[in-house]
């Protein structure tokens, strides 16, 4: 059955979505999406677009600079944050595909969010996603584990180290050259001459 | 100049950069950063590393999440109600949707409110749908003259014959609603009987037609005359023949007139004026096999004056002798626009539910 009640409060959610919990993710699904979802649909999207495009406003909402900003701006919810990077890429991607004309996104949104928010989002974010789409997947099986459990999850290395049934000091050796082996597959597509 | 990290001084920037360091060795590091290059360098790299990689996994866990939620049913909505209530919801989301409406109240509810919704639109659709099929039956009889005075409506009629108008009295108010009452029982109770037994209720129809009555065949004589040419004198005969028959016609001494008629075709039958009027005096009489005959005739002839209204004696007549064949006709007349029968069949259509 479907858990209707997200039961963290707002700085749990906020710490949940630092280490990338699902129940933390859940939330933010049960708080904004089907709000996203109307908006779309009544601004030219689809349900699939609503989906596309709410897993990306998460991507921006954890880039950590914005994120860093959001936490030291303290005046808005993480779900109102949430639901205006969402807007705001979609109407981004309208004004990209010529379907509406929007001279100034920011003006147009200023009626649903405040100018600090704004500001925040309307920073570039690097997007990473095809580069380590393709180097995640390249590296092997036990790399993306071990990466991922450090960076990611924020695993200890006592715990990594039960999983693999390695020594603390394998940990480390492993992830030192995994992480290499990361750097070198984004290094030649960054620059691939 | 190229630095080769090594290992301990990787898992230094690491900890740094996960915030792992205590404040002696954070100092320590941040004094070091200030001052090399190659650190600078190296922790620009691995602060970007560790943006794709954390970009990764927030992609992976959003994945799998919404796998999750879409086997629970969490992306369902209005629309899927609508399309799971018209059998469209796609066969793998059904046994998502009735464990989710099984399970979880609030969507049951919505389901609820749902079906609701729609048996209401129903209702409401059917009270639309009497509502005009009164509206229409007040406009056909308007059009009718049904509610004016008898000596308002018009009873002349001219070539080519048209069907006879109802002889009904103006009624009050307190008629017209009994008539509209009677028309709403007829809807609610006898509705089931004309759709289980459409045969009989046209069968009545083709009993009760309005066939052309009396005076309606002035002009015919002086057409023939009119005519003229070679053969003067045939043409004055045979004006003079189906005058005679008409006359008798008028009177409404239709089994004279028929005789006549039979007579007079038997002289000239490819006269479409004799046909015609044989066709309405042997429907008038009852001999059915003759109407058909003529109408049959007339309407190998599509540019003849009488084309359109044998068209619809012979369905009317072909009721009696082939009814499904008369069925048919009638409904082709309904399709026609042009046709001066057309409301009369899509009337009849209606009314004996052609369909």
């Amino acid at each position: 059955m479907i858990n209707q009640k997200c039961k963290l409060s707002e700085e749990e959610l906020i710490v949940g979505l630092q280490a990338r919990s699902e129940e933390a993710f859940r939330c933010l699904y049960l708080h904004c999406f089907h709000l996203c979802k109307n908006f779309i649909l009544t601004n030219g999207g689809t349900e699939e677009d609503a989906k596309d495009f709410f897993q990306d406003a998460i991507i921006v909402l954890l880039d950590e600079a914005k994120l860093t900003k959001f936490l030291a701006y303290k005046k808005a919810k993480v779900s109102t944050f949430l639901i205006t990077i969402f807007r705001y890429k979609w109407f981004n991607h309208m004004r990209a595909g010529k379907k509406i004309k929007i001279v100034d996104i920011e003006d147009t949104l200023k009626d649903h969010a405040s100018e600090d928010l704004i500001e925040i989002l309307a920073e570039p974010i690097n997007d990473y996603e095809k580069i380590y789409q393709e180097c995640m997947q390249t590296i092997g099986d036990v790399c993306q584990k071990v990466i991922l459990m450090a960076l990611g999850g924020r695993k200890s290395e006592q715990e990594i180290a039960t999983l693999f049934d390695w020594t603390i000091d394998y940990v480390r050796v492993r992830r030192f050259r995994c992480m290499q082996i990361l750097r070198e597959c984004a290094k030649k597509s960054l620059f691939p001459n | 100049m190229d630095h080769q990290l090594t290992q301990e001084e990787y898992l230094l920037i690491e900890a740094y950069l996960l915030g792992n360091l205590e404040d002696e060795a954070l100092a320590s590091f941040e004094i070091q950063l200030q001052n090399e290059a190659w650190l600078q360098a190296e922790v620009n790299a691995f602060q970007e590393l560790y943006a794709g990689v954390k970009q990764f996994h927030t992609q992976q866990v959003l994945t799998s999440l919404t796998a999750k939620l879409e086997a629970e049913g969490f992306f369902l909505d209005e629309q899927s109600i609508e399309q799971y209530h018209l059998g469209e919801l796609s066969p793998e989301l059904i046994p998502i949707f009735e464990k989710r409406r099984d399970e979880d109240p609030l969507f049951a509810q919505q389901i609820e409110e749902f079906e609701a919704m729609i048996k209401g639109l129903q209702e409401f659709q059917m009270e639309s749908e009497i509502k005009s099929s009164l509206a229409n039956v007040e406009a056909n009889l308007e059009k009718d003259n049904f509610f004016e005075p008898d000596d308002q409506r018009t009873t002349a009629m001219e070539l080519p014959p048209q069907v006879a108008e109802p002889r009904i009295k103006t009624l009050k108010w307190v008629y017209r609603v009994a008539i509209a009452a009677s028309f709403i029982l007829f809807l609610g109770i006898g509705l089931r009987f004309l759709v289980g037994n459409p045969f009989q209720s046209i069968e009545a129809f083709a009993q009760n037609a309005s066939l052309p009555e009396g005076k309606l065949l002035g002009g015919v004589k002086r057409s023939l005359l009119e005519m003229g040419g070679p053969g003067e004198e045939d043409m004055a005969y045979r004006a003079t023949a189906l005058d005679d028959a008409l006359e008798y016609y008028d009177k409404g001494s239709y089994d004279t007139a028929y005789q006549h008629l039979k007579r007079y075709v038997a002289d000239f039958p490819k006269d479409n004026n004799g046909q015609f009027y044989l066709g309405i005096a042997s429907l008038h009489k009852g001999d059915y096999r003759t109407a058909e005959k003529a109408f049959q005739m007339l309407i190998q002839h599509p540019n003849s004056k009488f084309f359109e209204s044998a068209k619809w004696f012979l369905a009317v007549t072909e009721l009696k002798t082939n009814p499904e064949q008369g069925k048919q006709r009638i409904k082709a007349i309904a399709d026609e626009k042009t046709s001066p029968y057309w409301q009369e069949a899509q009337r009849t259509v209606r009314r004996y539910r052609l369909k």
